[in-house]
């Protein structure tokens, strides 16, 4: 299902332009399981984050029940593993991704329709005196 | 007194029966020649609207040439049907060290028609088959563009501009909407337009606001308004469907992608004023990824046209941007097609 746009300001530049930027691998392995949205901005294209609702209350309630283990691994009330596991380190942030090149544009066709008329004419305009710059 | 009203009947769905096959100008009697240093063309214009958008695209080769760099002069732009019509090209003016070969040329002809209520003009399209998306001509495409697919909008008339402040604020008195809307003051409960900007695009609408306003509209005047449908605005943005990046007369803006709109693209080749940043312009559609299935619903809508102020390759006419239908930004606005 196809969430609602937040209304959210880029933290990059506070443009309120932006579309949802295309989830990475890592985060489209965790699915509507993943605590925030990625966006883009459209003005300055860089890449940022909005936490989901739901994402908060979640993390307050992982910190309250940490806390809660250390407390009970302090006071003895549970047999855990003598060495602590280690966290690994936060990820850096995304580099944003730089825009494609740009192109030139094509020569355009101009297809006929049936309000339009096509016409080809020769002409020969001889140079003006001065000469100078066309358009 | 049978007879009478027999006749009566009979008038009525004769004018009715024309009504419905009103058909589209009619260029007829052309010819291109060169006089001295200029070329002229001369036609005849058939329509049964009062007023014709007729504009000129010239080639020289594969480079298609902007209009307004071009000293273009006689009927172009609004003109009135009838026969004899001439449009000189000071040609030795722009070329000034000459022109030897061939010019290629397309002279078009669109509909004008006239809304008193809303105080709008609306263009007649034909609506036709296209490549619908941002194919190789665009300098930039973004994900949700893609894949380019065939949309045959059909016919329809497009407004030549947004809808302006003036007929906003009497859509809001008359329906007891309220809201803070981009152009528009609330003195003692009535809404009206900043003085001096009665015509000047409305912003600040939802598209639920947009909507009631053309359902209003459609009360009002017992016509069927309504938003555009994304790929009946993007075929009138891109000039009747062409590979034009932009809502220009040329299909081209000045700048790069990545600087911000410091104009808006002006009249497009159907008539049809600032499409390209001007303005966020919301259509009907639910933002769905491409290609776009029959009726394909959504939480959240689709404006087009970029801004003033944006980037340019916001302003590109394949460009989308998914918004949620309830907010009210100031810088989206809203045109209105007339379905027939």
């Amino acid at each position: 299902m196809q969430e609602k746009t937040p209304s959210t300001i880029c933290p990059h530049c506070g443009s309120r332009e932006f579309w949802p930027s295309r989830k990475r691998l890592p985060e489209s392995l965790l699915g509507p399981l993943l605590p925030y949205r990625p966006f883009r901005c459209r003005a300055c294209l860089k890449r940022y984050l909005v936490a989901k609702p739901w994402a908060w209350a979640s993390l307050a309630a992982a910190v309250l029940l940490a806390a809660g283990l250390g407390l009970l691994h302090h006071f003895g009330g549970l047999d855990l593993p003598a060495a602590p596991r280690q966290i690994p380190a936060a990820a850096p942030p995304p580099e944003p991704e730089p825009p494609p090149p740009a192109r030139p544009p094509e020569p355009q066709p101009v297809p006929e329709t049936p309000d339009s008329l096509l016409f080809r004419v020769q002409l020969n305009i001889p140079p003006a005196a001065g000469g100078g710059k066309t358009p | 007194m049978t007879m009478r009203r027999l006749a009566l009947l009979l008038a009525l769905l004769t004018a009715l029966l024309r009504l419905q096959s009103a058909q589209a100008a009619r260029i007829s009697g052309f010819s291109a020649v060169q006089e001295g240093r200029t070329m002229v063309l001369t036609y005849d214009l058939a329509a049964d609207a009062a007023l014709v958008h007729v504009d000129l695209l010239l080639r020289l080769g594969d480079r298609l040439l902007d209009p307004r760099d071009l000293r273009l002069s006689g009927d172009l732009g609004s003109v009135s049907p009838g026969p004899g019509k001439r449009i000189v090209w000071q040609t030795g003016d722009d070329f000034p060290g000459g022109l030897a070969g061939a010019v290629e040329g397309e002279l078009t002809a669109v509909d004008l028609v006239s809304e008193p209520v809303s105080d709008l003009i609306f263009a007649r399209l034909e609506g036709g088959c296209f490549e619908m998306g941002c194919g190789a001509w665009n300098p930039f495409c973004e994900g949700d563009e893609q894949p380019v697919f065939a949309a045959c909008p059909g016919p329809f008339a497009l407004a030549t501009t947004p809808v302006g402040a003036a007929s906003f604020a009497a859509f809001l008195n008359d329906s007891g909407r309220g809201g803070g809307f981009v152009g528009i003051v609330q003195t003692d409960g009535r809404h009206a337009p900043v003085p001096g900007q009665e015509k000047t695009p409305v912003g600040g609408v939802s598209r639920e606001d947009a909507q009631a306003y053309a359902d209003w509209l459609s009360t009002k005047t017992g016509l069927r308004f309504a938003l555009p449908s994304e790929a009946e605005w993007e075929y009138a943005c891109r000039g009747g469907g062409r590979r034009f990046v932009y809502g220009s007369a040329d299909g081209r803006m000045p700048g790069q992608p990545d600087e911000p709109a410091t104009a808006p693209s002006g009249l497009n080749a159907l008539g049809l004023l600032n499409m390209s940043g001007g303005m966020w312009e919301w259509t009907r559609d639910a933002y769905a990824p491409y290609p776009r299935a029959e009726g394909a619903t959504g939480e959240t809508g689709v404006l087009r046209g970029g801004r003033l102020g944006s980037p340019l390759r916001n302003a590109r006419c394949a460009n989308r941007y998914e918004r949620d239908p309830l907010v009210r930004e100031a810088s989206s606005g809203f045109r209105l097609v007339l379905l027939p």
